[in-house]
């Protein structure tokens, strides 16, 4: 592809739609994935130190 | 006597504890979706400018980079979910379960991106985006048992009836792979045969195969850092109320993210 013009790039010969949709839809459910076991990650550690804070209240 | 060789925190089974693993994947889970995403850049470059246009599928087999990848990694993470599975169901080491439980939402995720982008793929190569073909067919049975593995998992209390039945599950359905693997070989269906054999070789132009080992190598490594990044999450839950959770991940802890 790199002889490509923009144009050309962009419809592949009219496979473009197929070729990028499936780049795009890879690309989005990589960020997707990644971004919930952050989110994921963050609402655990804030469960742990909830319970630290009580066991530590019910300690004293 | 315990010699070295022997004791739990000096032999490969100190691997077993939750709390040692956890170390360990805090060092490796970040640098590892580094590496990939760099792995998925050079592959991405390789495949999508470097690589001529197939002689017959013309543009669209560029699909392949995606495709290929996400397939082998749905198998494969299934295999490795049933193996974790088998070690649970034989020596009851609660991280074994947690290892098969990290690896089913992303062996999910390929596989349903392995879907997904067969069906863009065959839509300019058969003319249609479905055909209840073997492969295909069989792909989606292995959705179907990521599905299942997961609502079962996260559906049943307590953890421990959950761990078990999920094995159970996992085991069962590891039958599923080889059927997948095979299916172009046991039954005429419209999919094509392997890209890589270890019968018949390689038959694709060295771009192309260049391009597809780094795309597979960089959805390796995004799965074993996602799924290790996820094995620390389930850690965390199912630790919460221990005291080294308290100690490295409290208020005060030494390990805060």
């Amino acid at each position: 592809m790199s002889g490509y013009s923009l144009q050309q790039l962009w419809s592949l010969n009219g496979h473009g739609i197929y070729v990028w949709g499936s780049l795009a839809l890879c690309a989005l459910a990589v960020l997707v994935e990644w971004q919930s076991l952050r989110q994921a990650r963050r609402h655990a550690l804030q469960r742990v130190r909830r319970l630290q804070r009580n066991k530590e209240r019910t300690a004293t | 006597m315990n010699t070295p060789s022997s004791s739990p925190n000096s032999s490969w089974l100190r691997w077993a504890s939750p709390r040692n693993f956890d170390a360990l994947a805090a060092r490796l889970d970040r640098p590892l979706l580094v590496l990939a995403v760099v792995l998925a850049a050079l592959g991405l470059y390789w495949g999508f400018w470097l690589a001529p246009a197939d002689a017959v599928q013309g543009e669209s087999y560029r699909i392949m980079f995606l495709h290929v990848p996400a397939s082998w990694v749905a198998m494969v993470v299934y295999l490795a979910m049933a193996f974790w599975s088998g070690v649970y169901l034989v020596f009851r080491t609660r991280l074994s379960a947690m290892m098969a439980q990290a690896l089913a939402p992303t062996g999910a995720l390929m596989t349903l991106l392995s879907l997904a982008t067969g069906s863009l793929w065959g839509k300019p190569t058969w003319g249609t985006y479905w055909v209840w073909d073997a492969r295909l067919t069989s792909m989606l049975l292995l959705l179907f048992l990521y599905l299942g593995f997961i609502a079962l998992t996260r559906g049943v209390t307590p953890a421990s009836r959950a761990d078990g039945a999920g094995s159970i599950l996992a085991l069962v359905g590891v039958v599923n792979v080889p059927i997948i693997y095979f299916s172009v070989v046991w039954w005429n269906t419209l999919h094509q045969g392997a890209s890589i054999s270890f019968d018949s070789g390689v038959s694709m132009h060295p771009t192309m195969l260049t391009a597809l080992l780094l795309m597979s190598a960089a959805a390796w490594v995004y799965a074993i850092g996602i799924v290790l990044g996820r094995l620390r999450v389930r850690i965390l839950e199912r630790e919460a109320q221990t005291d080294w959770v308290g100690r490295q991940y409290g208020d005060n802890g030494v390990l805060r993210t």
